[in-house]
């Protein structure tokens, strides 16, 4: 085969493989190829073991051969960001307070990944412990943006989303508790989605607040996130909130079209963007218009409480979760004089500032005192922005808007100024908050040359409406824009 | 600018957290500790209460499987992660006697 097979998409790719035209050796020494040239300019990996590749490709190489079942991934490379537990592979959440740490067992998600014959190639960079906006905050590098090295790729899962635009991966994992993968895609130039809270197993996920987390697909291509989510989007009983019942098909919406769809422009949320990114999102909804969506502005006005229900709500969840992280049973010891000593010691030294941050805040969020004044009054608010967004629901099929306030922005830029990173996550959080799926398409470059996303959201379980959609706009792109991808 | 969180109340918060904090730390974190709750100031003035049925909205039927006997991870394999460990024990330093 002559071309590149990390020029194909997912499906493609499979397909290839299925058919003997490419062997899986042929695509891990593509991917091994491809990281050697953009892995050291990028630093989009935690975990990256060529020689064991390589073993993983000879072994579903002679199962194609043999004509054994695999699956629907068959050979197609899948980064994993470094929060989701492999067996056989360390995972640290970025955090030293993890180095060296192997699983036990792999996440769900992971298992069905392998069971679909995909490859994970590796564990990408993230913020410590998904708590970030940028991967500036992983304890061992700085991951960059793959269109402009002095930018940050976005968080937390930067790593994944610059793996897969930097196509040292064709796939990857992301989880999103405030916008984490589609903040990341829509700086990166590739395709992000949140899924509805329970759509995904988190199990093996390492908990950061657990009522908002939820695992996501990151690609290149509209088509292939679709696919991703089919794998690994399925009811797991060793997750007590995994939604019951069969995922809906999401590839076969591809030719579906945007013809009459009820489709809202969140004033709020483009009232927070600059002015390139709110023209994109007009853009966008004039552009699906012109494809027969009905489109129109509608107010929101409980979204704009959004980040200080969330800044209550995900911090006061943190600082339950990482309790957990005492020294005792996984990862760091620091010695000390007594058991609470080493307590001490282990957290001080294993934990970074962000995460310090976050406990702390969410300590205080929860301590006697304050738990009505804020904690309280945080899940109050989490419920009006629910039943908001479940009446503007009544109205439109899908909510149209930006996903990050701004194109990426520079290393170092806002790393000492928390509530400024913060406010990046404006237009993704409510979707947590509310548990609802949401989803980043490229949109063209900015001037600057830098990628714009436009965010899709819909109402619990609205998956297919959102692909639907989100193909629609994908196409628009490649129509009327220039070209995303780095 | 009066902060909303004061040094001692960052140290409170931080032992409470099992953290320890530096003279330099805790200034740093309770100037901004005090920012991000300012800005919280939009939802602590709200109106608002919370029902039961949204207090316990992800508490429903999906969180009970069947309870059937399956094996558990193997003893080993979890032990293999901890710092320190004896016999089939996690080892940690003494609790009796502790002056905390």
């Amino acid at each position: 085969m002559e071309v590149n097979p990390l020029d194909l998409d997912a499906y493609s790719l499979s397909g290839a493989v299925l058919s003997k035209e490419i062997s899986v050796s042929e695509v891990v020494r593509s991917v091994i190829a491809q990281v050697e040239l953009r892995e050291p300019s990028i630093s989009a990996f935690l975990h990256f073991d060529p020689e064991a590749l390589l073993e993983k490709a000879s072994v579903l190489d002679e199962k194609v051969l043999r004509g054994e079942t695999v699956g629907r991934l068959v050979g197609v490379p899948v980064a994993v960001k470094d929060n989701m537990v492999t067996s056989d592979m360390p995972t640290t959440a970025a955090s030293k307070i993890l180095e060296g740490w192997r699983p036990p067992y792999d996440a769900t998600v992971v298992e069905l990944i392998k069971d679909a014959g995909g490859l994970v190639v590796g564990k990408t960079n993230l913020d410590e412990f998904a708590m970030g906006s940028s991967t500036e905050n992983s304890a061992y590098k700085v991951t960059r943006n793959p269109h402009d090295l002095s930018k940050v790729p976005g968080g937390s899962s930067g790593g994944s989303a610059a793996a897969v635009a930097a196509r040292m991966s064709i796939l990857a994992l992301g989880s999103d508790t405030g916008g984490s993968i589609r903040q990341p895609a829509s700086l990166c130039g590739v395709v992000g989605v949140k899924p509805t809270y329970g759509y995904v197993s988190r199990y093996g996920l390492i908990a950061f607040a657990s009522s908002l987390d939820q695992i996501g697909p990151i690609a290149r291509t509209v088509k292939d996130a679709a696919l991703l989510l089919e794998v690994i989007g399925e009811r797991d009983p060793k997750d007590s909130t995994s939604i019951l019942g069969e995922r809906p098909k999401l590839v076969e919406r591809e030719a579906f079209g945007v013809e009459s769809l009820r489709i809202g422009i969140v004033s709020e949320l483009v009232d927070n963007c600059s002015t390139e990114v709110r023209d994109r999102v007009f853009m966008a909804a004039r552009l699906l218009e012109e494809r027969g969506a009905k489109v129109d502005t509608v107010s929101a006005k409980a979204v704009t409480l959004g980040l200080s229900a969330y800044y209550v709500i995900a911090p006061a969840e943190a600082s339950s979760n990482l309790s957990r992280y005492d020294g005792v049973r996984f990862g760091l010891r620091k010695d000390g004089s007594s058991l609470t000593d080493m307590f001490f010691s282990t957290r001080t030294e294993g934990f970074g500032d962000e995460v310090k941050r976050r406990i702390m805040l969410g300590t205080y969020a929860l301590s006697s005192g304050y738990y009505d004044q804020y904690y309280g009054k945080a899940l109050a608010t989490r419920g009006l922005i629910r039943r908001q967004f479940n009446e503007v629901y009544k109205d439109f099929d899908l909510l149209l808007g930006p996903t990050s306030p701004t194109t990426a922005f520079a290393i170092g830029e806002k790393s000492n100024d928390p509530m400024a990173m913060y406010m990046n996550d404006i237009c993704t959080i409510p979707s947590n908050l509310a548990g609802h799926p949401a989803v980043s398409i490229p949109f063209g470059l900015a001037d600057n040359g830098l990628p714009i996303g436009v965010q899709l959201l819909g109402p619990d379980m609205s998956e297919p409406l959102l692909f639907q959609a989100a193909f629609e706009l994908e196409r628009l792109a490649k129509e009327n824009l220039e070209d995303a991808r780095a | 600018m009066s902060e909303k969180i004061s040094i001692d109340e960052v140290l409170h918060v931080a032992a409470l957290s099992r953290l320890r904090l530096t003279p330099t730390e805790a200034e740093v974190f309770a100037r901004q500790l005090s920012v991000v709750i300012s800005h919280m100031a939009d939802i602590e003035s709200l109106d608002l209460s919370l029902d039961d049925e949204e207090r316990y909205s992800y508490v429903d039927e999906r969180a009970l499987r069947d309870d059937d006997t399956k094996d558990s991870m193997k003893r080993e394999s979890i032990l293999r992660g901890a710092p320190l460990v004896e016999e089939y024990m996690f080892r940690v330093p003494p609790i009796l006697g502790e002056g905390v």
